[in-house]
């Protein structure tokens, strides 16, 4: 075995506190950054799930210019029958509510809550909507809602609770109604905890738009024809002046949001890792110093300044090799772990799409290596430039 | 030999290529050392000179036949087994074959000593420098350490250049040099 290799690993294993905190340094630096991409993309992804589950399909059709009638029921049997990738379509109705109700003598109010109205034979092939409801149930038949947790409380209802929904007609009219309340919904913010669910019929009559659709989500049973999908809808209905929007294109704003504090936080974590590697600096730093005496005796023996630079280069390098196996075998086993138990943050919080990356959880391991070798290059460069004579007498 | 502060040790730093000369040259086997680069002067001194230091200057890490192994590795072109079998030879010599698997900085400070003589022999450099090698030893392991390098230099027929206050190395020695002020004063 070389003298420099041989003395490199004698010297680690006769300072196994340094080496170790060395490795310890490396590994959470390389963890910090392995962390943050599993969380935070599990949270982009449980989003991403979340708002195609909830809100916009696979592929959303609205239009550009008003809303669907008759039309949108033609367009949705259309989609299922001419494509066999189509899982569902549904259609959807958006208005704006006030509600009260009276609990134990007192009037509760909200204003200005969005309400959704649904289809409730469609919806559930389109959309898992009905999965948010947590309390009560799901089904809604005419006459019933669906109340958003943040609503229900401001309201103070529980499910089977009696509340006046008023909303204003498509000719300028106030049109109240009595609701009853059969379910509760929540989603860790993603869907309508701050909104109401109802019949979309309901809907239609109380502001007096028959037929109305205003959004029509498609479901697909492989969201990679989205695409596909979209340029047969706008070729197809090219005189209708329709909107078809992917999943990325409707998500666009709530999914811009969330890459850029992604792309924050990773940032973070890189922050993370230099701290790591100036941690590295500062422990072979000390090696170094604690070594002065034999670097000058190793001079005089006749080892040259290479010799030197490379016994303590060889040492970042065997402690970046086993930080990096560290790293990947930590980073894979917490990230199976994570994938597996489908991560939430409490129990109504947003479920965590957490997709184990073999490829990036390795090449953020060996990062390690590199880093943990340039970390020693200018404790090793000093060391090497110190004459034997000085470095024998400054101990 | 020469009073504290007369130029002992610096001498023997440059002759070891140790130090630099603030003016002067050294030539060594009639190769002009002082203009040498670092890595030629450290070729020098693996292959042709070796040390011995009042203060032993083992490497602790190091188990002693390591330590006696270190300039074999650094010279590279040898065998695991013939290094060690070489190093085991020279620890044979100085009494401490027992000793090899022992840490350096387990033993008594004769014994140090005697490592760094082993140290000093196993690549058989023509010349060993040794600054006062029985300083930090008690007057019988001085004299077995003294009688260990005459013995080893009639027996290896290498050069011996010691800086020494001990008397006992007096009689042990062929020439004897003072130095005072830095200069050289006597030759005997």
């Amino acid at each position: 075995m070389d003298f420099r290799l041989y003395l490199a690993l004698r010297f680690l294993a006769k300072r196994k506190g340094n080496f170790i905190a060395s490795i310890i340094a490396l590994v959470i630096g390389v963890m910090v950054i392995l962390f943050n991409s599993l969380i935070f993309n599990g949270v982009a992804q449980g989003i991403l799930r979340d708002i195609t589950n909830y809100l916009f399909g696979d592929v959303l059709v609205t239009k550009n210019d008003g809303n669907f009638g008759s039309d949108g029921v033609q367009l949705m049997d259309y989609v299922k029958v001419a494509f066999p990738y189509v899982k569902g379509a549904a259609p959807r109705l958006s208005s704006i509510a006030w509600m009260n109700s009276t609990e134990g003598g007192v009037i509760n109010e909200v204003d200005k809550i969005p309400v959704v109205g649904i289809d409730p034979n469609r919806d559930p092939q389109t959309s898992t909507l009905y999965k948010t409801v947590r309390e009560g149930s799901s089904t809604i038949s005419r006459g019933e809602i669906v109340l958003g947790g943040n609503v229900a409380s401001d309201l103070k209802a529980k499910v089977g609770s009696r509340i006046d929904v008023r909303m204003i007609s498509l000719q300028g009219n106030d049109v109240i109604k009595k609701f009853i309340v059969v379910g509760i919904s929540r989603s860790a913010g993603i869907a309508f905890d701050n909104a109401a669910i109802m019949n979309i019929d309901d809907i239609r009559t109380m502001t007096n738009r028959p037929k109305e659709i205003d959004q029509i989500l498609i479901k697909l049973t492989d969201s990679s024809f989205q695409y596909d999908l979209k340029a047969h809808l706008l070729r197809a209905y090219a005189q209708q002046n329709l909107k078809v929007q992917t999943i990325e294109e409707a998500g666009r704003d709530i999914l811009a949001g969330i890459r850029s504090g992604i792309g924050f936080i990773n940032l973070v974590g890189d922050f993370g890792l230099l701290s790591a590697s100036f941690a590295i600096v500062t422990i072979m730093m000390l090696v170094v110093s604690s070594k002065t005496r034999d670097i000058g005796i190793m001079k005089s023996l006749g080892a040259k300044r290479k010799d030197i630079l490379t016994i303590f280069v060889l040492q970042g390098l065997i402690i970046g090799c086993i930080a990096s196996v560290c790293a990947f075998s930590i980073g894979t086993a917490a990230g199976l772990y994570l994938q597996s138990i489908n991560f939430s943050f409490g129990s109504n919080g947003l479920a965590l799409d957490i997709r184990y990356d073999s490829v990036f959880t390795l090449t953020s391991s060996l990062f390690a290596i590199p880093l943990g070798t340039a970390a020693s290059v200018y404790p090793a460069f000093r060391a090497s430039r110190l004459q034997p004579i000085e470095a024998m007498k400054l101990t | 030999m020469g009073q504290s502060g007369s130029g002992k040790s610096t001498l023997l730093n440059m002759l070891g290529l140790l130090d630099k000369p603030t003016s002067g040259m050294i030539a060594i086997d009639g190769i002009e050392a002082t203009g040498l680069s670092d890595s030629e002067k450290a070729e020098l001194r693996r292959y042709r000179i070796g040390f011995i230091f009042q203060s032993y200057n083992l490497l602790a890490d190091l188990s002693v036949i390591e330590n006696v192994m270190l300039p074999l590795m650094m010279a590279r072109g040898t065998s695991s087994a013939t290094m060690k079998e070489s190093a085991k030879t020279i620890l044979e010599k100085v009494g401490l074959v027992q000793q090899i698997r022992k840490q350096a900085n387990q033993l008594s400070g004769g014994q140090m000593q005697r490592v760094a003589v082993a140290r000093a022999l196993v690549n058989r450099p023509a010349l060993v420098l040794a600054d006062e090698p029985t300083g930090n030893l008690d007057s019988k392991t001085s004299q077995d350490v003294i009688a260990l390098m005459k013995e080893l230099n009639r027996e290896l027929q290498q050069t011996f250049l010691v800086v020494t206050h001990a008397r006992g190395m007096f009689g042990a020695v062929d020439k004897i040099i003072a130095l005072k002020d830095g200069k050289i004063e006597k030759i005997d």
